[in-house]
């Protein structure tokens, strides 16, 4: 991927500043989230570069460089973008299973204990992180991002409808979660 | 029953910060802050990038190229003839001239649109290699991208432009070898550097664009024929 393939996508110097700083700052997390998908880190090359390619056509989702909410989309783009580069390049069963993993892993069983009891909001935030990656991230870009559920679509590459029904999902975890604890009249 | 979603939608935004911090630990565990991407391409997007930040605005549209792990396309080849409609006279003049953007010697292409009645009319080609199947589709007013692939991961990108205004063409002056060869009235360049190849055909206000990573030139020809 050569860099005129980036720029041709930005509008002016300022936004192609912003794309150099990020770029420079993000990079090598970016190529580890990949690499953590594909186990290839050549590849891994390949996932960042895509996932930077995308990047330039939804710019206008970047936050400011050293934001939170700027990991939480490279991040999440570069996932996503990952896995859609396994699926297609590998399409038998048994690795069908393991993005099915990937995408879903939950360990309902005995799950993490994340967050010190101490903390009020410990059961829920515990329950939050246990939830499939997929699931989480959805509600980052949602409650942390604070993108609208059009865009989440556009980023994870599902559909509304879906993403709609991942958030209702949580929030019904949630909700059993304060009736179990007696805290819903 | 409006309370309670408010309630969980409150409760969200209020753990999902902590969340995120727990999150973000858990990508940053690991990361390798010297590995060097071994690509060469990475040390020239670097090279430029660096250069980039010297460089001044220029409004232009640039030719997107995916997947390409060098730049290579020159362009030099503008067909006069018509083939698309009825039109008696030429609609398009145009001015080439060698520059340097973002540090890449490029030919870039300004052209002048005599006529700006034409519409876009999206082709496709009517004729695909054995074995490749659309994966990606692109439309809007001025242009249109379909991309192929095969199993064996190689690509074909078919990218259809319509000439406005203003429009500006910057390419990479660098590659292997040129073939210049005659479509009906029309002239098309297929270049080659390594194992990829890039068509450019020019006709009226549309500019037709190939890129593909394993195909011959019989193939490119068969292809913009059946378009």
């Amino acid at each position: 991927m050569i860099c005129s393939d980036y720029f041709v996508h930005l509008e002016n110097v300022d936004t192609q500043e912003k794309f150099t700083l990020i770029y420079e700052k993000y990079i090598r997390l970016m190529h580890k989230v990949a690499n953590d998908v594909v186990n290839d880190k050549y590849l891994a090359e390949d996932i960042v570069h895509e996932t930077f390619l995308k990047l330039c056509n939804d710019f206008s989702l970047v936050d400011e460089v050293d934001s939170k909410k700027t990991m939480n989309l490279l991040v999440i783009m570069t996932r996503n973008t990952a896995i859609d580069f396994y699926r297609k390049r590998n399409k038998n069963m048994e690795n069908e299973v393991y993005l099915e993993d990937l995408e879903n892993h939950q360990d309902i069983a005995s799950p993490d204990e994340y967050f010190s009891k101490k903390d009020e909001y410990a059961e829920f935030k515990n329950l939050i992180m246990n939830l499939a990656e997929k699931d989480k991230e959805i509600l980052l870009l949602k409650y942390v991002n604070e993108y609208k559920n059009s865009e989440i679509a556009g980023i994870m590459g599902i559909s509304e409808v879906n993403v709609r029904k991942k958030i209702e999902r949580a929030k019904k975890a949630l909700k059993n979660l304060i009736k179990e604890k007696g805290e819903l009249k | 029953m409006k309370r309670k979603q408010d309630d969980m939608d409150d409760l969200l935004k209020k753990i999902m910060p902590d969340v995120n911090d727990k999150m973000i630990e858990e990508w940053q565990k690991d990361v390798d802050s010297n590995y060097v991407f071994l690509r060469e391409d990475e040390k020239k997007l670097r090279r430029i990038l660096r250069k980039k930040k010297t460089s001044k605005n220029r409004k232009k549209i640039m030719w997107r190229l995916v997947r390409i792990a060098a730049a290579i396309i020159i362009v030099v080849t503008i067909s006069t003839n018509m083939t698309m409609t009825a039109m008696a006279e030429k609609r398009i003049n145009y001015f080439a001239a060698k520059c340097h953007i973002y540090g890449i010697e490029m030919t870039e292409f300004r052209y002048d649109v005599i006529d700006e009645n034409v519409e876009f009319v999206a082709m496709e080609p009517k004729y695909i290699p054995e074995g490749y199947k659309e994966v990606k589709r692109e439309e809007s007013l001025n242009r249109m991208l379909i991309s192929y692939e095969n199993n064996n991961g190689n690509s074909i990108m078919w990218e259809q432009f319509l000439i406005t205004e203003g429009f500006v063409l910057a390419l990479d002056a660098e590659y292997d070898s040129e073939n210049v060869i005659t479509i009906g009235k029309d002239t098309m360049t297929i270049y080659t550097k390594g194992d990829n190849k890039y068509a450019y055909l020019e006709t009226m206000n549309h500019v037709f664009f190939i890129y593909a990573t394993d195909l011959t030139d019989d193939e490119i020809c068969k292809m913009i024929e059946g378009k």
